[in-house]
């Protein structure tokens, strides 16, 4: 990750339109970005597209940067919101056609793993982007991305009770869709 | 399973407790095993969440968004047809919004008047025909 100072720098020329600056802020974070946008919608062929999406708000707005939190979370922000735009467009085109589930447009690649990682993996991340818009949110920042509560709450601009809770009722639902009541231990 | 204790636990896990929560947490999990299992369960989707892993986008991916960047540039500068649908998106909200007012107005009024009726509803019921066209001249 870039120090602040490297990201003032960037942030300076990038204001006066130096496409090498915009370079440096895309290498920098499109990592994050992609887990993000991937964790909110699973690794679906519009993800990419929304990432362009995301650093062309984020370019066409910088003037309204004023650096009051950190370019990552700014650039999260916008990811997360982008990403839900596209869960509700989703959601109305599913609806349309009649389609059940927003998993059915979701495809993952096998990764070189072991066949139970892989599967136990799987079926967290199917999980995941099985919750609703709300609590995925939550659960991508905090438990996937591995911000503070507080970094969450800033990001979401929400209060953090409210991230409290939502990300309480998330994990017992994660745990119901991956540990159904039958299977339990009395 | 005490239903406190499940949402202490919970709360453990992304908040510090205080000193008599810590306790009682502790001594819960000591004797209550369906509370063990339930952090067992939490803990591992946690663990498991954390080690997902999401592919980069594409190595192209940079230059593809600065294409599209100064290719947007160029559009936003030379297209009117963009000014013009903003002006006209503008005045759609206007105009949901005027219309919004009058229906407010209107159902103010037909709560205020005895009866309800087509000329209460336009004000009408206080002129004469002679009365609004002489309106409308001046």
């Amino acid at each position: 990750m870039p120090t602040a100072s490297e990201e003032m720098i960037w942030l300076k020329a990038a204001r006066q339109g130096d496409p090498h600056a915009f370079s440096q802020i895309i290498n920098a974070y499109s990592g994050k970005i992609a887990s993000t946008i991937k964790g909110m919608l699973g690794n679906c062929a519009e993800a990419e597209d929304i990432g362009q999406e995301v650093f062309i708000s984020f370019f066409r707005s910088i003037d309204r940067f004023r650096g009051d939190s950190s370019l990552s979370t700014f650039l999260t922000r916008i990811a997360i919101n982008h990403s839900l735009n596209e869960i509700k467009r989703k959601k109305r085109w599913l609806n349309h056609n009649n389609l059940s589930s927003i998993e059915e447009l979701e495809k993952y690649p096998a990764p070189g793993e072991s066949p139970e990682t892989h599967q136990r993996k799987e079926m967290i991340r199917k999980a995941i982007t099985s919750l609703p818009a709300k609590f995925r949110s939550v659960i991508v920042l905090r438990l996937i991305q591995e911000h503070s509560t507080e970094e969450t709450a800033a990001i979401l601009k929400l209060p953090l009770g409210t991230v409290q809770s939502r990300l309480a009722r998330a994990q017992k639902k994660l745990k119901e869709s991956l540990n159904p009541p039958s299977g339990r231990k009395s | 399973m005490n239903k406190k204790m499940k949402n202490l636990l919970y709360q453990s896990f992304d908040t510090p407790l205080g000193d008599t929560d810590r306790q009682r947490l502790g001594t819960a999990l000591d004797t209550d095993e369906n509370l063990r299992n339930e952090r067992d369960a939490i803990t591992d989707i946690r663990q498991n969440a954390a080690a997902l892993l999401f592919e980069p986008f594409r190595p192209e991916f940079t230059k593809q968004v600065l294409a599209r960047l100064l290719s947007l540039s160029h559009n936003v500068t030379l297209s009117p047809e963009l000014f013009y649908a903003s002006l006209l998106s503008g005045f759609r909200k206007l105009a949901w919004a005027g219309g919004l007012a009058a229906a407010a107005l209107i159902t103010i009024h037909l709560l205020g008047v005895d009866t309800l009726s087509q000329e209460n509803a336009w004000i009408l019921s206080d002129f004469s025909i002679q009365e609004l066209l002489s309106l409308s001249v001046f």
